[in-house]
Parts: C-alpha cells; structure tokens; sequence
C-alpha cells in the first residue's frame, strides 16, 4: 500500500521528481485560482449577486471573522497566508470523494512544506509588527533562562503542524485501504464521509493554530498571549486528530 | 514516511505562488467590493438617518403649521358663525318687517275695498229701497211716493219755526248748519233738491210754501240730484232741511259697517 502520494513518481529529471503530490496541488491551485477568478471577474456592489460571488463572498466573510476573533481587528496582512493555509487544505481533504484522486495533504513533505511556512511567516509577520528587536527580545522574557525552551517551542510548533495533518489524513486513507479489504461494502463509504469531515476539521485547526501563533509572535506581550490560547491550540502540547 | 526535499521545496514554492495568486485574484477585490458596498450601506445609512431627522424637523413643523391653521380655521369658523347669526337675524326682522308693512298695505287696500264696497252697496240699497218703497206704493197703494214725501215734506215745512231749530230733528228730517260766506255776499238763494223730476203744478206748491215759510226775498231755484236717492231737501242761507231716506240709510250704512268689521276681525 502506497502511504505517500510522493512515491508516485510521474516524470523526473535528475533531482527533478514530478510526483503525484506536486500533480494534485497544481491541479487544487488551478482549481481554486481559475474558480476565483471566474467567481471575481463580474463582481457587483449592490445586489443582486451572481452565486459564485456569493459564495466567495461567505467564505472569505467567515474567514476574517474567525482570524479577526484571534488576531484582532487589523487582519489585512494575515488574511491571504491564512485564508490560502485553509482553502488550500480544505480542498485537497475536499476532493477524496474522487476516485484515484490522493490528497496532497496526505505527503508528509506537503504539510512540512506548509508547517515550514508557518515557521518563517511567524517571524516575518513579527518582525513587521514590532521590528526585529522586538521579535527577539520576546525569546528572552520572562528570563534569558527561557531562551532554549522558546527555540525549543517554535521547531516542535512546526513539527506537531506538520504531522499532525499528515497524520490525519494518512493514517484516514490507510483506515479507508484496511476496511476496504476487510469489508468492501457500505462501512468504506461511511469512513470516507468521516474522512471529509477530518479533513475539514484539520484544515480549520491548521489555519486557526497559524493564526494563534502569528497573533502571539506578532503582540508584543507574548507571555500573556500565550496565557490566553486555549491549551489545545499550543503547538507540542496536544496531538490532534487521530 | 520522508519527506521529499524537492516536493517540499515546490509545495512550498507552490503555495506562496498559490497565495498570491489567490490575494490577486480572490481576497483583494472580494474584500474591496465587501469594503465598498459597506461604505455605500453605511453612507446610505447616514443619508437616511440624515433624510429622517429631516424629515422628522419637516414634520414637527408641519404639525406646527397645521395646529396653527386648525387654530386660525376655528377662530375664523366662530366669526363666520357670529357673522351668520347677526345676518340671520337682520334678514329676519327684515322680513318681519317687510311681512308688517305688507299686512298693513293689505289691510289699508282690504278697507279702501271694504268702504268703496260699502259706499256702493249704500247707493245700490238705497236705490233698490227706493225703487222697491216706490214700486210698492205704486202698486199697493195707487199713491206716488214722490207725491207723498213733497207732501209730508211741506206738511211738516211749516212746523219749522226757522232753519236749523228742533223740528228738523224729526226721524227723516235734518238740519244742518254750515257757514256760507258767499252766500251772504251774494243775492239770497233757495234751492229746492229732489231726486225726481217734479211737475210745474207741484213746483207751485212747493214754491208756495217755502216763501210762507222763509221770509224775505230770494230766488227759488229747483235741481234735480241723483245722489239723494229719494226725498227732497231744502236749502237756504247755508242751512238746509232734509225729507229723505238719508237717515235710514245712514243706519243701514252703520249696521253693514259693523257686520263688515266684524267678520274682518275674524
């Protein structure tokens, strides 16, 4: 059984490895940019509007607001990264009701790639919010003594990002393989609608776990911020999923 | 499980190509056109609550022009009606007035009416008494009523001691007294006036005994007048002395004046 859509290797060139994975995520980006751009090429003011537009127009309302609800009110600079964390996970976990169809969110190298972004933009978005100084100098508070635990911190952040959705969606697809062997009828189906709704619940805990961690490197008084995320929502506290 | 370096760097490649193809195409003019249709909604919302307030001013003085208008059109209303009243009234007493000055010439017309009637109906009575006594006689008795007054006439002429005396005041005789200034400048004159033609022989008779019985010298004059209806009178030196069916006349006159006046009451 094949775990990783990596290990599909459609073309290669020397380092150069065109896998399944890369295949699928060029396909969700075609998707995702051709519909936004059909949905967003007529857009009207005042209504009636057309049900794309609408539609669009919901997600990317409930969106802000969930981003507002964590970072705050000026949400301008984080909406596209977390927007696009969250759309682009949500479809790749979306289209497993297609068949032959692999979602890229099941490649460990997909969500370490997305939990390295997640890594870098923390700092960018930081730095841009209160200056380098600032950033750094939260690695240092309470005490210099927290140096290691705050560096500590931030790589095992990214590595719960990253397996936590790969394991989610692998080990969901493995269920779905086992089950499908043991019991082909009825039950694979009903664990597929499970795994549609794994997948949505990921792509929601990974965009929203994005925000909690850009909010809190992005305020200047990280100790407190920290104090007010949910303990399930701390990176390396808590293995979501299954 | 391992990552693929390659497929990780080109997710990561991937996804920031995807980010910001999305910002360009997707959350950038959703966001503008969400940003400006809530700009246009909240300037719609303060050009209403703007337009409101307006017109909530507009209506207070409106109710303002209103109240003073009602005002204006009761007290208008109360002159109108005192107005009306005062006219009706004058238009009323007018007419009472007019009503009044109407029964009056009504009244005045009924008794010009009443005493022409009754001046008629005196000489049409007194002629068909006179006709009738007279036709009477003449039938009845074979004796000319006109015969038998000039003979009472002048039976009862010497009984007169002078003109204007009490033996006038005898039922059917008169005398009355009027002052004739030009009667006393003049030659003295006696006018014997009958209502019938009288023949020369009873003229002579007549004649007779009013020179026995007035004394001096005057012309005797006879005339005939329709309006004594029937007697002979005698007149002399403003005075004169009646024989005639004046008074019982005079008496059926007052009778149907009465019975006239009575019934006009009524």
């Amino acid at each position: 059984m094949e775990i990783s859509p990596d290990t599909k290797i459609i073309w290669s060139w020397g380092f150069v490895n065109l896998n399944l994975t890369i295949i699928f995520t060029w396909a969700i980006m075609v998707m995702i940019v051709l519909t936004a751009w059909l949905a967003t090429r007529k857009l009207v003011v005042h209504p009636p509007l057309s049900r794309w537009q609408n539609i669009f127009e919901a997600i990317v309302t409930i969106m802000r607001n969930h981003i507002r609800e964590i970072i705050g009110p000026d949400i301008s600079r984080y909406m596209p990264f977390v927007g696009t964390l969250y759309l682009f996970i949500a479809v790749s976990n979306l289209l497993i009701v297609v068949p032959e169809y692999r979602p890229p969110t099941g490649s460990l190298s997909t969500t370490a790639a997305l939990a390295l972004c997640v890594f870098f933009a923390v700092p960018i978005y930081s730095i841009a919010a209160q200056g380098v100084g600032g950033y750094l100098k939260h690695y240092i508070k309470p005490s210099p003594i927290m140096l290691p635990m705050h560096i500590m911190g931030d790589l095992t952040r990214t590595l719960t990002l990253a397996v936590r959705l790969f394991g989610s969606i692998m080990s969901e697809s493995m269920i779905a393989g086992a089950l499908l062997a043991i019991i082909p009828f009825f039950l694979p189906v009903v664990m597929k609608l499970f795994g549609l709704l794994i997948g949505q619940i990921q792509a929601y805990i990974f965009a929203v776990l994005a925000s909690i961690y850009i909010a809190s490197a992005a305020s200047s008084d990280r100790s407190h911020k920290h104090e007010e995320i949910p303990m399930a929502y701390r990176g390396g506290s808590h293995v979501h999923g299954k | 499980m391992k990552i693929d370096l390659f497929t990780l760097f080109a997710q990561i490649v991937n996804f920031l190509i995807l980010m910001l193809l999305l910002k360009r195409y997707l959350y950038r003019p959703i966001i503008r056109t969400m940003d400006e249709r809530e700009r246009r909604i909240g300037a719609s919302l303060e050009e209403a609550e703007r337009k409101e307030s307006e017109a909530q001013r507009e209506a207070a003085v409106c109710h303002a022009e209103r109240q003073e208008i009602e005002d204006k059109r009761g007290e208008m209303l109360s002159m109108a009606q005192a107005a009306a009243e005062t006219w009706r009234r004058d238009l009323i007493q007018q007419a009472r007035e007019e009503v009044e000055e109407r029964q009056l010439h009504w009244r005045q017309a009924i008794e010009r009416e009443k005493e022409s009637f009754l001046r008629d109906l005196r000489q049409r009575a007194g002629a068909q008494v006179y006709e009738i006594a007279r036709r009477a006689l003449a039938d009845l008795a074979t004796i000319e009523l006109e015969r038998h007054i000039i003979d009472t006439f002048l039976a009862r002429l010497p009984g007169l001691e002078k003109p204007g005396a009490d033996a006038f005041q005898t039922p059917g005789m008169e005398a009355t007294a009027t002052a004739d200034r030009q009667g006393e400048t003049q030659r003295r004159e006696a006018v014997i006036c009958t209502a019938f033609a009288i023949d020369k022989k009873t003229r002579e008779r007549i004649e007779k005994a009013v020179r026995e019985r007035l004394a001096g010298d005057f012309d005797l004059r006879f005339e005939e007048s329709p309006d004594l209806i029937c007697g002979i009178e005698l007149r002399a030196g403003g005075q004169a002395a009646a024989w005639s069916l004046r008074d019982y006349l005079e008496t059926l006159d007052e009778k149907m004046s009465l019975a006239f006046a009575i019934k006009t009451e009524e």
